[in-house]
């Protein structure tokens, strides 16, 4: 009896002791905060060098590299880990696929321990050109794995619904179509085979709700319960001017087995919209019940309800909150605050964190726009409606324009976030209190990674720096723990899985430090030293 | 016969009555197209507010997109100005002793209507020969003026599918002021005017290059004159007689000018991403032959590039400028410049001074390998138009007003 218990409690305990993956964008994390528990996170590597006449990196010029894998040209997408598997998005200027060249979105699959190709999901461009979907951008999101499955937004607008093994396992799911979907509309069907991706489902948001998609749809979806959660990307179209679906939703949730709508957002945001949306939600629990949150257009966040009612014959998500993220004086009437102008508002491109009761985000533009002045909330997320001018708990000006996640390191409560003119705030998360500011002299798309007391960035020129998680660190004396170039910008954010970091440049995607015998094998649980827990 | 002779004795007077002054600025980036300047006796501060070596102000026209650069010719300086509603283009013409407008002339809009208006018509930056003013306005129009303002020509342009906004700016060549009219819809060509008529002497369509904002520049390699040209997939050298193709090298190109040094050309295309360099002796696709070097990544500022000795100076977003080292395209060092502008393009004049200048945040380096600010400047009227230098002295066009920077006698 009491042995049986222990392999309970060994066999409650072994999931969760493997569960070191990073799934989905922010990890294990719904709140989504750029962290991750793991230790002995490296501290120095060698990014190696090419191969003479080749653009594969030679192993015997790295250190602290596993390995190291092709990418195309451009990458935004963030890495993701699960169930040994390697999820990135990409261009397709390296195809994998001989027989399919040109300017394509491409979900590449490696292994996660040798960094071996396993199977890619190629998504043609949309005929209607840039407006809704720029060249050679690739795929933008972070996948959300969940069991064998994984789900995307495309490039082409649609959430997706794929299987983790590919079609090497057969063809699962009511889509069967893939030859067509990769050749794209009224062309001759692709020649697709097992290093193919299986479609489950995919719902096309320009078709099905009529949006308008400005340049790119990018969203990292969030799942809660069944229900998975999209930025529909809705925007202006080519003239900067009109926007061609303001009734269409900017975010919806559709049934994750199903991949039918189940409700939209009822916030309006539609009309308002400055320019483009790309934000990715993310989920916190209050008080018992959950929120999910979304960045919107429109410079306001908004904290929806997850359990659908019914308004004017439709399924919407009620707005539990709201906050105007733009302060009245980046609001005022004249050119010089004129959306995109630097001193004027911006709306939100980074994705909320919910972390500790409280929801963290800052404003920012599409990097086209440039620099400009940006704002970092602190949200008290327990109250309800229009609660801008009572739920901020407070704010930093300091900051200027970003799309990148905050991260919060819980070992010293210090809040760390880059922004796009370059530089990197260590705050307290707790009081907005500044600590530091330490200047990479380019620009940050993606976001800072906190673990194991050291924060991790990367900019567009290719540096990637390794700074000391902590408050007294002095940009201006010291110097980072640890300085490299990656020979290609830095779009993506560094993250970890199974103590291994893996970050993307444009050309190339690194796995980091670890060991073998840390990653390779389950971790050692001590059913002796669990005994006398286990008696309770 | 008569009538010819007549014109020439006509433009010979010009010549002469005009020509008395040295120092021309006489088209984007000035006479070399590349943004040198003979001038050595040059103001390295000024100040708007404590009146520091500003020898005159004068005020400009409501202008929604005020872009275009002042040119200078002998004692005057030209302005292009537009708004969008309605549409209206005009030139203007200043003294450039004492900044008193001398003439003010509009030019009828072209065909192309923006319906985005983020670039607007004002971009292109006028060119100037002693006889006649050219401009071009993003309406997909271009006029010649005589010195007097009057309109000599105008034409329209027959293709307009340009990205966004006009934003290539015309350059002379002997007889011809050429424009770089690469677009989209696979209708790119490089149109060559008649300075006199305004008849299309050659137009090479190029249907290959996709839309390119970036302004060319004539260089003389081996003796003979490349037109350099940062084309959508490559920089090119085109011949400035017909525009024929001399050499290729696949790269990048959109709204950056190129810079050229030794042989060398450097390029990138000013929207963010590789750059390279380029030895420009070859002929046909030299991608391979003649890449000396590529560097990874030069962010986003529409500013051009300039080479002084072995360091290429690059200014961009975020503020920063990298210097880079011709020779082996080694990073030598990027720093902060806070506030300068990236859209406005550099100046060097002989001595190895360079000025990120414009009417906002100024900055004068010293050439070498570490940053030397030799002095910062804010005339606190930030704008996008880069300077133009004549006669000792510096033109910035702010957003509402002409600024003529000059040391106090």
């Amino acid at each position: 009896m009491k042995n049986l218990r222990i392999a309970a409690v060994a066999a409650l305990l072994l999931p969760t002791a493997f569960a070191q993956d990073w799934p989905q964008w922010g990890g294990n994390d719904p709140g989504r905060n750029m962290y991750s528990p793991a230790k002995n996170l490296p501290s120095s590597f060698n990014p190696g060098k090419l191969k003479q006449g080749t653009e594969d990196i030679d192993p015997s010029t790295t250190k602290n590299v596993r390995w190291a894998a092709k990418l195309g040209s451009q990458s935004y997408g963030n890495p993701v880990v699960a169930n040994g598997k390697v999820y990135v998005g990409t261009n397709n200027e390296t195809p994998r696929d001989p027989k399919q060249q040109g300017d394509r979105s491409i979900l590449l699959v490696f292994d996660e321990k040798t960094g071996e190709f396993l199977w890619q999901l190629v998504v043609p461009k949309l005929a209607s050109g840039k407006v809704n979907d720029w060249e050679n951008l690739g795929l933008l999101c972070a996948p959300t794995v969940e069991g064998n499955r994984v789900y995307i937004v495309t490039s082409r607008c649609e959430v997706m619904c794929l299987d983790a093994g590919g079609l090497s396992n057969g063809n699962d799911g009511e889509f069967k179509d893939e030859a067509q979907y990769v050749a794209g509309p009224g062309k001759p069907k692709a020649q697709i085979g097992p290093k193919d991706a299986d479609i489950i489902w995919k719902y096309d948001m320009m078709d099905e709700l009529g949006v308008f998609p400005h340049n790119a749809s990018n969203c990292s979806v969030l799942i809660a319960d069944d229900l998975v959660f999209a930025c529909t990307s809705n925007g202006q179209d080519w003239t900067h001017v009109n926007i061609p679906s303001p009734n269409s939703p900017s975010f919806i949730a559709l049934n994750k087995k199903t991949g039918k709508l189940v409700a939209e957002d009822s916030a309006g945001i539609g009309p308002n919209i400055y320019h483009g949306q790309w934000s990715s939600p993310s989920l916190g629990v209050v008080n018992g019940v959950k929120q999910v949150y979304f960045g919107g257009g429109d410079g306001w966040i908004y904290a929806f309800g997850t359990k659908p009612e019914k308004k004017d014959d439709l399924e919407v998500l009620p707005v539990i909150w709201k906050v105007d993220c733009n302060p009245p004086e980046y609001k005022v009437k004249d050119a010089a605050h004129k959306y995109p102008a630097a001193e004027g508002p911006s709306e939100i491109n980074a994705t909320p964190v919910f972390y500790k009761g409280r929801v963290y985000v800052a404003t920012g533009q599409d990097p086209e726009h440039g620099e400009g002045v940006g704002h970092l909330l602190c949200i008290d997320p327990t109250k309800t409606g229009d609660i801008t001018k009572s739920g901020v708990l407070w704010s930093y000006k300091g900051i200027h324009r970003t799309i990148s996640t905050v991260s919060i390191d819980p070992a010293t409560g210090l809040l760390f976030v880059g922004d796009f003119s370059g530089f990197v705030h260590c705050l307290d998360a707790d009081t907005g209190k500044l600590n530091w500011v330490y200047d990479m002299k380019a620009h940050m798309w993606g976001s800072t990674f906190v673990g194991d007391g050291k924060v991790y960035v990367g900019d567009e020129d290719g540096d990637f720096v390794i700074l000391p998680a902590k408050k007294d660190f002095d940009p201006k004396k010291e110097k980072p723990i640890f300085e490299t170039n990656l020979g290609a910008p830095v779009y993506s954010t560094p993250i970890v899985a199974n103590g291994v970091m893996y970050v993307a440049s444009q050309t190339h995607l690194y796995a980091i430090g670890g060991s073998a015998t840390t990653s390779d094998q389950p971790p050692k649980v001590d059913i002796n030293l669990k005994k006398p827990d286990a008696n309770k | 016969m008569i009538r010819g002779v007549a014109q020439f004795s006509f433009a010979l007077s010009l010549l002469v009555s005009l020509g008395a002054h040295a120092g021309h600025w006489p088209q984007f980036r000035g006479p070399t197209g590349l943004g040198y300047t003979d001038e050595k006796n040059l103001p390295l501060t000024w100040n708007a507010k404590s009146n520091v070596n500003i020898a005159w102000k004068a005020p400009l026209p409501k202008s929604d997109n005020p872009y275009s650069s002042p040119v200078a010719w002998a004692d005057r300086v030209f302005v292009t100005s537009a708004v969008n509603n309605p549409v209206e283009h005009q030139v203007l013409c200043f003294d450039k002793g004492d900044g008193k407008l001398l003439w003010d002339t509009k030019v009828e809009p072209g065909p192309w209507m923006l319906k985005d208006l983020r670039g607007g018509y004002g971009a292109p930056t006028p060119c100037a020969d002693g006889q006649k003013v050219f401009v071009v306005f993003g309406s997909a129009v271009i006029a010649a003026l005589d010195i007097d303002g009057k309109i000599v020509w105008r034409k329209e342009l027959e293709k307009y599918n340009f990205d966004v906004a006009m934003g290539s700016s015309p350059i002379l060549y002997q007889d011809t002021v050429i424009l770089d009219c690469d677009q989209n819809s696979k209708t790119s060509s490089i149109i060559a005017f008649d300075k006199a008529t305004g008849a299309i002497k050659w137009e090479q369509k190029r249907p290959q290059v996709a839309f390119a904002h970036s302004t060319p520049a004539i260089v003389t390699v081996n003796g003979r004159k490349q037109m350099l040209v940062s084309a959508s997939s490559a920089i090119q050298a085109v011949d400035p007689e017909n525009g024929e193709m001399i050499w290729w090298c696949s790269a990048a190109g959109d709204a950056s000018s190129p810079a050229f040094s030794g042989n060398l050309v450097f390029s990138d295309s000013g929207r963010g991403g590789k750059a390279v360099c380029v030895d420009a002796t070859g002929t046909g696709d030299v991608t391979k032959a003649n890449l000396k070097w590529a560097f990874p990544q030069i962010p986003e500022g529409l500013s051009s590039a300039i080479i002084v000795g072995d360091f290429v100076y690059r200014a961009h977003n975020p503020e920063t400028v990298k210097c880079i080292r011709l020779s082996t395209g080694e990073l030598v060092f990027n720093e902060r410049l806070p506030g300068v502008s990236t859209w406005a393009s550099p100046f060097a004049t002989p001595d190895g001074t360079i000025y990120f200048a414009s009417a906002g945040k100024s900055y004068v380096i010293k050439a070498a390998d570490k940053l030397e600010v030799v002095a910062t400047n804010d005339i606190g009227e930030e704008n996008r138009a880069s300077a133009a230098v004549s006669d000792g002295r510096i033109f910035l066009r702010g957003g509402k007003n002409l600024y003529c920077i000059a040391k106090k006698s």
